[in-house]
């Protein structure tokens, strides 16, 4: 199979060169507003093991609308930690994956694990329709981002969290990315998408997605929602009308033969 | 290589010798063409003589 590259788009590539020369005051303002690494209020990150709520979003916009790279800045670390009031620490990743979006969270001192999100629902002409995670087919792509929360534990290891926020034009449930972790300059994870887990690389820089392997099909053995397992076993075709020979250990305890 | 799934149901099995018979399940009277020729040995094997497992 031949490796699939995809660009992670970020804002800043989309402003023309030209806008720099013409309208400087436009582009400074779209620096303040989207481009320059922003900052992200969150509540209540002097505990372990506590939830935060990434507030940012407050604004109903498309997803791409958000591609970027922020920064989360903490409110309450210099007590604690000796860090300075608005040091950055983590950061987040607003990433496009095929046609989806990402939320990464890159860290290297908490890790993050995705909760919930009271505000991440969806949206028609204005109206809330439903939450994420009840959205229906017909799902269109603007969400909102607030009050999504988090759980996070100390850890000297770099970690990212990584969650789906919106749904393709189909309306098929966003692929999930899980197991995503640092090996050398590299990042790399998983991701479930029709039923195939993918493995990817992402460039430290979130500039490129390489899909490095297509692998087996998520099956209910390895799916996680389900507790069943399975496994193999060879036998013997002994008479055309399907009689196997095996051994009694292959089908012990066995539920299903297939 | 046939690579098709078929559901299989336990004929009989024998849990000491640790052997057991399956069927598979075919909806249709369909049969297998392509069946190798098996035997089955009534004889006691020799410490060392190759089996197929």
């Amino acid at each position: 199979m031949g490796f699939d590259y995809l660009k992670v788009k970020f804002i800043f590539k989309k402003i023309n060169m030209k806008i720099l020369v013409v309208m400087p005051l436009f582009l400074l303002s779209l620096i303040t507003e989207s481009l320059c690494q922003k900052d992200v209020n969150i509540e209540n990150m002097s505990g372990r093991t506590e939830s935060f709520w990434l507030d940012y979003f407050g604004k109903k916009k498309e997803a791409s609308a958000f591609e970027g790279i922020y920064t989360l800045v903490t409110q309450d670390y210099d007590e604690r930690r000796g860090l300075k009031t608005n040091e950055r620490v983590d950061k987040i990743i607003v990433v496009q994956i095929n046609q989806y979006h990402y939320i990464l969270l890159e860290s290297v001192n908490h890790r993050f694990k995705y909760v919930k999100s009271t505000g991440l629902g969806y949206y028609v002409k204005g109206e809330r329709l439903g939450d994420y995670d009840n959205m229906s087919k017909d799902a269109p792509k603007y969400f909102n981002f607030w009050g999504t929360a988090f759980e996070f534990n100390e850890t000297d290891k770099f970690n990212i969290t990584i969650f789906p926020v919106d749904f393709d034009v189909k309306g098929a449930k966003v692929p999930y990315l899980s197991t995503v972790e640092k090996y050398g300059k590299n990042i790399v994870g998983q991701i479930i998408d029709n039923n195939l887990i993918y493995s990817i690389s992402i460039d430290k820089n979130y500039s490129e997605i390489k899909i490095l392997s297509k692998e087996f099909p998520l099956t209910e053995s390895n799916n996680k929602s389900s507790p069943e397992w399975s496994s193999n076993g060879t036998g013997f075709l002994i008479h055309d009308s399907g009689y196997i020979v095996t051994n009694h250990h292959v089908i012990d305890s066995a539920r299903k033969l297939k | 290589m046939n690579s098709n799934k078929y559901n299989a149901n336990v004929v009989i099995f024998d849990k000491i010798n640790d052997i057991a018979i399956l069927k598979i399940d075919f909806e249709d009277g369909q049969i297998f063409n392509n069946v190798i020729p098996y035997c089955i040995k009534t004889e006691i094997i020799d410490v060392g003589s190759s089996v197929f497992t």
